[in-house]
């Protein structure tokens, strides 16, 4: 049966995994940490970026890292998605794949930078 | 139960459940052709190039910020946040491994594959990856 183009369905997460709701409940609850980390990573990075640098313009290499941490959220967001069959479907699949290459690119570009300018260029 | 025989049974139904009793390690369970249970048809070699592409570069991402703080900080001790930055990035590369095997295996996902390479490592990444950042703009003041 070839894949859905975009469907939605209304699972629910405290009986997904079998009967054993603390089971269930554990897994939904460790996606908090999961999503909320990347999240949390990106809204401190930025706060440390504007005390840092205040009206100077942020380098590229934090720039980079910073948006790596943006994309890698919506990343973590749609594996919950796609874990939990909240949301099924190629759209969802060719999403998640853009976003995966974005957060990736940034991920690399901003981590090299930040040890070519430091360091490999020094 | 096959995955074909299990698509003929409910070919309109989009939701694949796991199985009730999941083996505990399901790696012969995997085949590329499906994700979470799902035939991919020509999205194959694109997920698979994406999955592959995300665990990668966080392995890279681990190496170029190994190699960052190690030469900036020197001689000097490196601070709690780039330590809690850099094992949250090397850590989340172990759970995108984990994330390739599991959604592969769907829905034979074998225990130690969802709990221990896919679940655990992305909660602990992320929280190191969080508090990382935090410490980074505490250590400001």
């Amino acid at each position: 049966m070839p894949m859905p183009i975009l469907e939605f369905n209304a699972v629910n997460p405290l009986t997904y995994l079998g009967p054993d709701l603390g089971f269930n409940l554990f897994v939904l609850l460790i996606h908090i940490p999961i999503v909320g980390g990347f999240g949390m990573a990106a809204y401190y990075i930025i706060r440390y970026l504007k005390k840092f640098y205040g009206a100077r313009p942020i380098p590229e290499e934090w720039r980079n890292f910073w948006l790596a941490m943006i994309w890698g959220t919506v990343h973590e967001l749609i594996e919950t998605l796609l874990l939990y069959q909240w949301v099924v479907g190629q759209v969802l699949l060719i999403v998640f794949f853009i976003v995966q290459v974005v957060a990736g690119i940034y991920l690399i570009k901003g981590s090299y930078l930040l040890a070519k300018k430091y360091i490999i260029e020094r | 139960m096959s995955k074909k025989s299990f698509g003929k049974i409910i070919p309109y139904l989009a939701v694949v459940p796991p199985v009730a009793k999941p083996p505990i390690i399901g790696i012969r369970h995997i085949d590329l052709n499906y994700l979470m249970g799902q035939y991919l048809g020509w999205l194959k070699w694109p997920t698979l190039l994406g999955l592959v592409f995300a665990a990668v570069s966080f392995v890279v991402a681990a190496f170029y910020i190994v190699k960052y703080t190690q030469g900036f900080y020197r001689n000097r001790k490196i601070p709690k946040s780039w330590k809690f930055i850099l094992w949250g990035v090397f850590i989340t590369a172990i759970a995108e491994l984990g994330e390739m095997l599991g959604f592969y295996e769907w829905p034979n996902a074998g225990m130690f594959e969802m709990f221990f390479l896919l679940v655990l490592p992305h909660a602990i990444g992320g929280v190191l990856l969080g508090l990382g950042a935090y410490f980074l703009y505490k250590e400001l003041d």
